[in-house]
């Protein structure tokens, strides 16, 4: 070997610390990001490879896999306990102060109250007032519920929006990546990129990722369905709009299969979008349900009959009643929307010019009508009706059994294991964001941990080029006072 | 061949993430404390909460219970206290009347002693506790006794008058009267007149109260009285007696006569003496329903509020002493977190 080969090779040398200084600078600069993989250079067995320098990154798909996966299940975990929990504020905090069951336990003892005096009128009003307040919430959580579920229609057309964004973004930088690869350029950073629109599609919905030659990438859903494959496919939501009560929302669509909604051919499994389709085909439109059937049980609970002696009128709604209702609803049958439309009569509402003696007297429903009165002997102590309020709220009826909670329930029971029920979702719910929040946290440490980058061991790097760049200096040095040596002899 | 090294910002994140964890469990156990209500009833018990639902509307009920029951005992002492004062001036009557009926001023001391004790049993039955009517029955709103000296007694006084012409063809006020014998009038006193004291006129010519008390619940699935009214049968007993001499007193019938009419009368307050102690140990069996329901309710709400506390409150202890652990565990994480900061290859080179 010559001296002038041994100086090409030190050359080479300081060209390779320079290159892989230039590498440790740029993990260090990335040490912070969450999306950076730490950058290696191929180590090369020959000083002629130098000058195409292979760089690669460090990566392990089956980890990304698996975080990919935990992070899609965190999403739709998460989605339907923050549904549940927003769901259950409608009813009051800890207390439930606004939830039914208190309520007509309240009412109950407003009316136990207004029967140990009959006459007095401030005690029926504040039973009254008790009513009107179950009404009420019950109303406007029904309401809150229904708008909850008309955002979530909106929120899902808004997610197909950002699926189609972040597919065409991924759809550039794989064109970026493969064309790049083709030509032999550093398509690293490109791929970090790419995985991290990957994350945020697989925030969107569950996704597979497979790996093709020249770094290409396929996507599917994890139901199977084609998302990408060199093109991004059409994602679209056609939504309901307005979402009505007991109604059914709209369909999820990918390349035009139905993947979340009412009849999905290949329901996915995972993402914001299961989430909220979730939260509205599952417990949301079940409370709504609920909340039919406990208001539809209290006018049934408090309607009035003929008290005349083998009257044959037919029964009628009393106290509670529903906007625009006529005659009484059917015994076992939910009505979408009652619970909307539920109010206190007007004609005991003072409020509405109602008189509030009709709730000691009876005939709320019909005032004109002296055959629905039960107080014929206009006693201002008569008793006997507020009691038999009191008792109302106990007494079991027909319950449609598409609530969920059986088929006979008194409307106080049935309230309260309505509530029982949310509170079962919402267990449920947290303990499953918990825990796939935690999968996601650990899967993606084990990924950060292969992949991240450790200043220190850089550090420990930059150590190590500076010592055999110094080496390779000296060798430079040395081979120059060879030579020189070599020169002066030859003078 | 490099070794792998953990990556950077796991070391400085890891103990982060873990303190996010600590933190909000803190907040939940400092809540705890405060409170003494478990933070989060619900998460723990799923759908078993309604347990508590019902378990709370239950013992508001027998708070309700309880506060009307006491009500109801005020208002049956009340009317008790009202029924003993009536049945001692009515002793008192008796007792006077003895000696007095056979004194030459007969007329005048017995007919003084009965409206004295007439205003008195009427201010009796008009007793109100808070504004409660007692012997009202279940009409409330107005007085329950006529006042039978005033503008109100102008019915009563008239239908007497009627009653008085219909026997004997002239009004008690016609000097005629002054012929009708001991045995005339006893006869109307039984008669016509008494028909004014039946239940039928009762509640038009002299009292405003219905026939029944009132009744409430006294607890879940118990109907108890809670109230008396003027129909019982003592009541109208005495009035008559009362009414006859202190009606019969300014007119024109002789005083042999009216010494006839106090016999009658005495006659009927003694049998209503009878009646009042009957009705008197009726409200006292009330009475003690309500005591005895309340002492019932009161078993009930310690049983109740008991599965309660143990349902949803939590234990002082347990939370102080988990509330000790996680600030150890915060500190901990504190003093690492620093540690490692400091703890960088930069910092040595």
């Amino acid at each position: 070997m010559s001296l002038s080969g041994v100086l090409n090779t030190a050359r080479f040398a300081l060209d390779s610390a320079a290159s892989q200084t230039s590498l440790v600078s740029r993990n260090i600069a990335g040490a912070g990001d969450a999306a950076y993989s730490r950058k290696i250079v191929e180590s090369r067995s020959h000083a002629s490879d130098l000058g195409a320098a292979q760089i690669r990154r460090a990566e392990n798909p089956a980890l990304f896999a698996r975080a990919t996966e935990a992070r899609s299940e965190a999403a739709s975990a998460g989605i339907l306990k923050d549904g549940i929990n927003q769901i259950r504020s409608l009813f009051g905090g800890d207390g439930q102060e606004n939830a039914p069951s208190i309520l007509i336990g309240k009412m109950q003892t407003a009316l136990r109250t207004a029967a140990s005096d009959p006459s007095d009128t401030v005690l029926a009003g504040r039973a009254l007032d008790v009513a009107k307040d179950l009404a009420t919430s019950i109303a406007n959580s029904a309401g809150a519920l229904s708008a909850m579920r008309n955002d979530i229609e909106a929120r899902l057309g808004q997610e197909a929006d950002r699926l189609n964004v972040s597919l065409a973004a991924f759809e550039s930088l794989n064109n970026r990546v493969v064309g790049g690869t083709r030509l032999g350029q550093d398509t690293t950073d490109l791929r970090d990129q790419r995985d991290e629109t990957l994350r945020d599609i697989s925030s969107i919905i569950g996704v597979k990722a497979f790996s093709r030659g020249d770094n290409d990438m396929v996507l599917q859903t994890d139901s199977g369905v084609l998302m990408f494959e060199t093109k991004a496919r059409p994602v679209s939501f056609q939504a309901a709009s307005p979402l009505v009560a007991g109604a059914s929302g709209g369909s999820f669509r990918v390349d035009g299969v139905s993947v979340a909604g009412p009849n999905a051919i290949m329901p996915t499994g995972s993402g914001t979008v299961h989430g909220l389709i979730g939260l509205r085909d599952g417990i949301t439109a079940d409370m709504e349900a609920k909340l039919d059937e406990t208001a539809r049980l209290l006018i049934i609970s408090f309607r009035e009959s003929d008290q005349s002696p083998g009257g044959t009128k037919p029964e009628i709604a009393g106290l509670f009643t529903a906007d625009g209702l006529t005659g009484l609803p059917i015994n076992g049958f939910r009505v979408a929307g009652i619970a909307q439309r539920l109010m206190v009569a007007a004609s005991v509402d003072p409020s509405k010019g109602g008189t509030v003696a009709l709730l000691r007297d009876g005939g709320i429903g019909a005032p004109a009508d002296l055959d629905y009165r039960s107080n014929t002997a206009n006693l201002t102590g008569y008793s006997t009706l507020l009691y038999q309020l009191t008792q109302a709220t106990d007494t079991q009826f027909p319950v449609d059994t598409a609530a969920g909670l059986g088929a006979n329930h008194s409307v106080l029971d049935f309230s309260a294991r309505s509530f029982g029920a949310l509170e079962e979702a919402r267990r449920s719910a947290t303990g499953k964001s918990e825990f796939s929040s935690i999968v996601l946290q650990r899967s993606t440490e084990s990924l950060a941990s292969e992949t991240g980058v450790s200043l220190d061991g850089e550090m420990a790097r930059l150590l190590e080029l500076e010592r055999s760049y110094s080496a390779s200096a000296k060798i430079i040095s040395i081979v120059d006072a060879m030579y020189d040596t070599l020169f002066s002899a030859v003078r | 061949m490099m070794m792998q090294l953990l990556p950077t910002r796991l070391v400085t994140a890891g103990p982060m993430e873990g303190l996010a964890r600590l933190q909000s469990e803190l907040a939940l156990r400092q809540k705890e404390l405060a409170t003494g209500r478990k933070a989060d009833a619900g998460l723990e018990a799923g759908s078993e909460i309604r347990r508590n639902v019902s378990l709370r509307g239950s013992l508001d009920d027998i708070e309700a219970f309880q506060r009307l029951n006491g009500v109801a005992a005020t208002r049956l002492a009340g009317a008790q206290s009202a029924l003993s004062s009536i049945a001692t001036a009515a002793g008192h009557f008796l007792g006077d009347a003895i000696p007095a009926r056979d004194a030459p001023n007969a007329r005048f001391l017995m007919g003084e002693a009965a409206g004295n004790a007439l205003v008195d049993f009427t201010r009796n039955l008009n007793t109100e506790v808070g504004g409660f009517p007692v012997f009202g029955g279940q009409n409330l709103n107005a007085r329950p006794m006529k006042d039978f000296a005033g503008p109100e007694g102008a019915a009563a006084k008239s239908a007497i008058e009627t009653a008085f012409q219909g026997q004997f063809g002239f009004m008690p006020g016609d000097a005629q009267a002054a012929n009708l014998s001991a045995g005339d009038l006893q006869a109307f006193y039984d008669g016509p007149f008494g028909a004014l004291f039946e239940p039928a006129q009762w509640g038009t010519l002299w009292s405003s109260a219905s026939t029944s008390a009132m009744q409430a619940e006294i607890s879940p699935a118990m109907t108890s009285a809670t109230g008396s009214t003027t129909h019982l049968e003592g009541l109208r007993d005495l009035a008559k007696g009362y009414v006859a001499l202190s009606f019969f007193k300014d007119t024109p019938v002789n005083d042999a006569a009216y010494r006839g009419l106090i016999d009658s009368s005495v006659g009927s307050t003694g049998k209503a003496r009878g009646g009042l102690t009957a009705a008197q140990a009726e409200l006292g069996l009330a009475e003690e329903r309500v005591s005895n329901a309340s002492a019932r309710l009161g078993e009930m709400e310690m049983v109740f509020s008991r599965s309660l506390t143990a349902l949803e409150s939590a234990d002082p202890f347990d939370v102080a002493a988990r509330i000790n652990t996680l600030l150890t565990g915060i500190e901990a994480t504190y003093a690492m977190t620093a540690r490692l900061q400091r703890l960088s290859l930069v910092n040595f080179l």
